[in-house]
């Protein structure tokens, strides 16, 4: 087995056991209320976190200077304020990100 | 227990239903996994690996940001475990998710807590999150037709990329590989509208927000969002307890 392959099916393995491992060893206790509590704000900050520094790690500057990534990212988030719908979301963003790309300066 | 069946004289029938009402779920998520997936797929075949390595890669790891991870670390020469504890390190966050969903699977069978868990990933965790506050429950058939159509759809879409990736131009690529942040944009706003706590939500998205702005340079950006999500989120439920404590409830 080619070293690469050995590398996928061990990465592979480790976050088999990351997704699986919660959901088999807690589903059977009841979680004590601020476990509960803390649990519920992870979705909203871990989100949150992602924008964050995918934003920050590629802003995609036009030669201009304007970040293409935030411009594109505020467009989706209007859009998605006024749809709620997550296909909208997503498709304004990639609209709003390759119309910006082709006539920012 | 005593919670009222509302099952129909058809089991199979409504598991089926449930499956199709949860591939209907994933339908919002399809066009980022085709362009993140793409993108995968293109990038992995430019740095010169193999159609079978791409495939397991995307059906056996099955995630975008550890992906490109690994071609670009494998590319580099590292090592199988400085390989393996960095994409660990990136796919911690799977742990929080699947702490919070494990809620929703007290009365499932083992396998199903398996199947449901191996095929968690950020954009269903967001779509089955959402599911499950809305309507207090994750049935297995709905979570199954979420997440095969998901798998399926992704595998598809890094090979599109293998075959497609010498014949697109980078602009376009650089266009879909944004729909991973305007996914997460998405599935914020729904969250957030969803919830009942929005001023403490609020405040864990900007909180969270900030650290990564704050640490960007500092730390790695893997490291730093678990920082920020645990940071944001432990923020949140002190100011949860102290409100409480002030409503002296």
């Amino acid at each position: 087995m080619s070293q690469t392959v050995t590398a996928i099916l061990l990465a592979a393995l480790v976050t088999f056991a990351l997704r699986a491992g919660p959901v088999l060893l807690l589903s059977r206790r009841e979680l004590p209320g601020p476990v509960r509590d803390w649990l519920g704000f992870i979705p909203a900050a871990i989100m949150a976190a992602i924008i964050a520094a995918e934003l920050t790690a590629k802003p995609e500057f036009t030669p201009g200077g304007i970040s293409l990534s935030l411009l594109a990212a505020v467009a989706a988030a209007l859009a998605g304020v006024v749809t709620r719908s997550l296909f909208v979301t997503v498709l304004a963003g990639i609209l709003a990100f390759l119309a910006a790309q082709a006539w920012l300066p | 227990m005593t919670a009222p069946d509302t099952a129909s004289t058809d089991p199979l029938s409504d598991a089926r239903n449930q499956f199709r009402q949860g591939v209907i779920a994933c339908l919002p998520t399809i066009l980022g996994y085709w362009s993140i997936g793409f993108a995968s797929g293109a990038i992995g075949a430019v740095a010169g690996f193999s159609v079978l390595e791409i495939t397991l890669l995307s059906g056996l790891l099955y995630t975008g940001s550890a992906q490109f991870l690994f071609y670009s670390m494998a590319s580099a020469g590292a090592g199988v475990w400085a390989i393996v504890a960095a994409v660990a390190l990136i796919n911690l966050r799977y742990l929080l998710m699947s702490s919070y969903l494990a809620v929703y699977f007290t009365r499932a069978a083992g396998w199903q807590k398996v199947v449901g868990g191996a095929l968690l990933t950020d954009e269903t965790f967001g779509v089955a999150a959402q599911h499950g506050a809305r309507h207090g429950a994750l049935p297995f058939a709905w979570l199954l037709g979420l997440n095969v159509t998901a798998w399926l759809n992704w595998i598809v879409a890094n090979l599109m990329g293998v075959a497609l990736a010498s014949a697109l131009p980078e602009s376009l690529t650089r266009g879909l590989s944004f729909s991973l942040v305007a996914m997460f944009i998405g599935l914020l706003l729904l969250t957030w509208f969803a919830s009942r706590r929005k001023v403490l939500e609020t405040v864990t998205i900007l909180v969270a927000m900030a650290v990564v702005w704050a640490g960007s340079g500092h730390a790695g950006a893997n490291l730093l969002t678990l920082v920020a999500t645990v940071g944001a989120a432990t923020l949140a439920t002190a100011l949860l307890r102290l409100s409480r404590k002030g409503d002296g409830a």
